[in-house]
């Protein structure tokens, strides 16, 4: 009971988190959040900015230049941005921490299985990953370039991007199908 | 003929499950070779091992009579001549290409040769691939079969001794299916290429190899008396057995699908 309860907090901040796009309100959720985790605060905290630096730091850096190219605004959306992916990643490891997550599913079939969906998610992710190395490795006759290597960071920067968009969508159509979120 | 690659006994995991068991076999300067096997099977793996991207937890493979292991992979003169020689053309072309031109893509390897007919080479296999056009535009938005021809130039541009290609008919249509087939015939370098496609894989090669679903080596050898066998097909879960209606009347038999 007490894993489906935590559970039901998850859902309901990710919901929050995902739906509000002010950054104010997002930033007193997000206090409120690591008042509650109060004694795990600094680990989680820790965590959380460890496990988004790398991907958002590129993410900001090349929205940044890329609005400066192009003459946009950047300054919200890029604290908007940060802000939302850490309150998400901060709730995420306060979830786990305190929940065995198949135990927390177990009541629902469609939850269990969306579940290890994602879960096959991050291990295809993993192995595409791992396939660009060789298929690089495969080409290189002596050490990369400095371009060399740029270019092929950002591709498969760019790839993963565009995969992960294109499977959010097809996720969240395929659930709308399935009577998800009726608006 | 002299024999380029020799498989003894190799048996791969990635985890604890073995993919591959056992696999023994030679293949002769210029043979035209075929990898049969299911989804799974290990072909994919198999080829990463003849490319020296992975090794083998038993076994041993040779390439011109040299033991590949991991540390000579490591050597440079080694790793320079191997590269150019064993080209790899992987399955899914998107984690082949990553720089900014077509046109760059053909190039790449051929500047870490430091030779100086780079341009004119670069030209000549756009051209004989049918992507001269696309020279100046970056891969990225090509469609998968045009991808696929990019990353044949880029390797038929090393003018290697051996080809390595995954799937390459994956990706194309009917039409440069039939073109690929005949740019097939005309090469003139060992090629060991992998398939699922049955009544392809004849125009692909004469030697076929296949793998079963518990990752053996159950045939070598004529691909055309393979493809009469019917219980080696069955053994390869090549076909299978499914209801049919003629009009009214039903009936059960193996069947071969080629998608
Ligand atoms: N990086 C990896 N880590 C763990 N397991 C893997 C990895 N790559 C492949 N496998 C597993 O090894 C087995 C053989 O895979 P492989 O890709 O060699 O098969 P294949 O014959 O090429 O299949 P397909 O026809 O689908 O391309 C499969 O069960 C696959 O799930
Ligand atoms: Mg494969």
């Amino acid at each position: 009971m007490r894993d489906k309860l935590f559970l039901l907090f998850y859902v309901f901040g990710v919901f929050l988190f995902t739906i509000i796009h002010d950054i104010f309100v997002i930033g007193v959720f997000s206090l409120i959040l690591v008042l509650l985790s109060y004694n795990q605060a600094i680990t989680l905290i820790r965590r959380s900015i460890i496990s988004v630096l790398l991907f958002n730091g590129v993410i900001t850096v090349s929205y940044i230049l890329y609005a400066i190219f192009t003459g946009r605004q950047w300054l919200e959306y890029i604290t908007l941005l940060n802000l939302r992916v850490f309150a998400l990643t901060y709730l995420t490891f306060f979830f786990i921490s305190k929940v065995n997550l198949f135990k927390a599913l177990s009541f629902s079939k469609t939850l269990t299985y969306i579940l290890i969906l994602s879960y096959t998610q991050i291990l295809i992710f993993k192995r595409q990953l791992n396939e660009f190395k060789l298929a690089l490795q495969s080409r290189l006759l002596e050490k990369p370039s400095r371009e060399d290597s740029y270019n092929f960071i950002s591709t498969i920067f760019y790839y993963f991007l565009n995969k992960s968009m294109r499977n959010t969508k097809e996720i969240s159509d395929a659930m709308k199908s399935r009577g998800f979120f009726v608006e | 003929m002299e024999t380029i690659i020799k498989l003894e006994n190799i048996s791969y995991k990635y985890e604890d499950e073995y993919v591959l068991r056992d696999i023994s076999f030679d293949v002769k300067k210029g043979e035209k070779i075929v990898l049969l096997g299911i989804n799974g099977s290990g072909k994919s793996t198999l080829l990463k091992i003849i490319n020296g991207l992975i090794f083998q937890q038993k076994g041993n493979y040779y390439y011109k009579n040299t033991l590949i292991t991991k540390k000579l992979l490591k050597k440079k003169d080694f790793v320079k001549q191997f590269r150019k020689e064993v080209v790899f053309l992987f399955q899914n072309p998107d984690t082949m290409i990553f720089n900014p031109t077509v046109y760059d893509e053909i190039a790449f390897g051929l500047r870490q040769l430091q030779i100086d007919d780079i341009d004119e080479r670069v030209k000549h296999w756009a051209e004989k691939l049918g992507v001269y056009k696309y020279l100046d535009t970056p891969p990225f938005n090509l469609s998968g079969g045009e991808k696929q021809k990019v990353c044949l130039a880029s390797l038929l541009a090393l003018e290697p001794e051996v080809i390595l290609m995954d799937e390459p008919t994956s990706n194309l249509d009917p039409r440069s299916t039939g073109w690929f087939i005949d740019f097939l015939y005309e090469l003139d370098i060992t090629t060991i290429i992998t398939t699922h496609n049955l009544s392809l894989s004849l125009e692909l090669g004469e030697r076929g190899l296949v793998l079963s679903e518990d990752h053996r080596l159950i045939y070598d050898g004529n691909l055309k008396e393979f493809l009469n066998d019917i219980e080696k097909l069955k053994e390869a879960n090549l076909v299978h057995i499914h209801k049919h209606r003629h009009g009214k009347i039903e009936h059960r038999h193996y069947h071969t699908h080629d998608f």
